[in-house]
């Protein structure tokens, strides 16, 4: 009897938890933030009521601009030791590469990612620079209120 | 010779095919416990577009006075309304003034109260068909889009959510 018992293989059934465990990598998969590198998530967004969900269809291109409470300005992960030579830099290689004319604005839309401890003359700064180098579509960007999520 | 081949067929059939399921548990559990690590919920952000002025020369003009009574005939009148933010050194609010109305208190919160009671009953019949916005060097971003958010949640003259919002320092 008891031979018998040793004998015998007891072996788990694996097939459901890897299941389960592919429908989490699944899960997983879909919400990770490719543009994690474009976000600085050190920054403390202001937090209002009326603004409008993120809409990124029909916009073009978004160039994100995260201006810190210190003043400076990351754009694509690095700091930007002049957001005047980089606009500049940009706004050639756009005008470039999608044939805009001079007298143009870019097909670009800035978008503004400011710390809410950021003080308007350097926020009007940023503003200027952008609006200077053609960048004539500007978005600034806040956090929603919980209670003001739903339409 | 053929007797060879049947039992070579039997021993094939006979055969299970064995997935090393461990090994591939293994794996996946490495994605999973990679992928719940790296994850980080972000908060729902949203976007405020503001129609911004070509030059801050351009909207410093105009000193309006506004006189909410209901019998004024203002009907015919396209003027922006001109807000002025004043800030505290520390960047909070300090004070808003609507033409020649001031509205301010001890906390900047109670300021926003009474700045929000404000815009309620000045635009309770819509004539203004823009809103200038002056606002203070030092003031911090927060406090600033309270106000434009509170702004652009009243209706323009023409019932349409106010969209013409113009942010120029304050002289």
């Amino acid at each position: 009897m008891s031979t018998s018992h040793s004998a015998e293989q007891c072996e788990p059934n694996l097939v459901p938890i890897l299941d389960m465990v592919f429908q989490l990598i699944t899960f997983f998969m879909l919400v990770i933030n490719f543009k994690a590198v474009d976000v600085d998530k050190d920054l403390v967004l202001p937090v209002v009521g009326a603004a409008n969900p993120v809409d990124q269809g029909g916009q073009g291109d978004l160039l994100v601009l995260n201006v810190r409470s210190d003043g400076t300005v990351q754009v694509r992960g690095a700091i930007q030791p002049s957001i005047d030579l980089f606009l500049r830099g940009e706004s050639r290689a756009v005008a470039m590469l999608q044939d805009v004319k001079p007298d143009q604005p870019l097909p670009v839309t800035a978008v503004l990612r400011v710390d809410k401890k950021v003080a308007f003359e350097t926020l009007m700064k940023v503003v200027d620079t952008c609006k200077a180098n053609r960048f004539s579509k500007i978005d600034f960007v806040v956090v929603r209120k919980k209670d003001e999520l739903s339409p | 010779m053929i007797r060879r081949s049947r039992r070579r067929k039997r021993k094939h059939a006979e055969a299970e095919v064995q997935l090393n399921m461990a090994a591939m548990l293994d794996m996946a559990f490495q994605l999973l416990a990679f992928f719940i690590l790296t994850f980080r919920a972000s908060p729902i952000e949203a976007q405020i577009a503001l129609r911004l002025p070509d030059s801050p020369q351009a909207t410093t003009s105009s000193s309006v006075q506004i006189d909410s009574t209901p019998e004024d005939p203002m009907d015919d009148i396209n003027f922006p309304l001109p807000i002025e933010l004043y800030a505290q050194p520390n960047g909070e609010l300090e004070k808003v003034v609507i033409g020649s109305r001031v509205l301010k208190a001890n906390d900047p919160a109670d300021t926003l109260q009474l700045f929000r009671q404000e815009m309620v009953s000045l635009f309770e019949k819509p004539i203004f068909d823009s809103v200038v916005v002056r606002v203070g060097k030092e003031l911090h971003y927060e406090p600033l889009m309270q106000v434009i958010d509170l702004c652009s949640k009243q209706k323009a003259k023409d019932g349409s959510p106010m969209s013409k919002i113009s942010m120029v320092p304050l002289k």
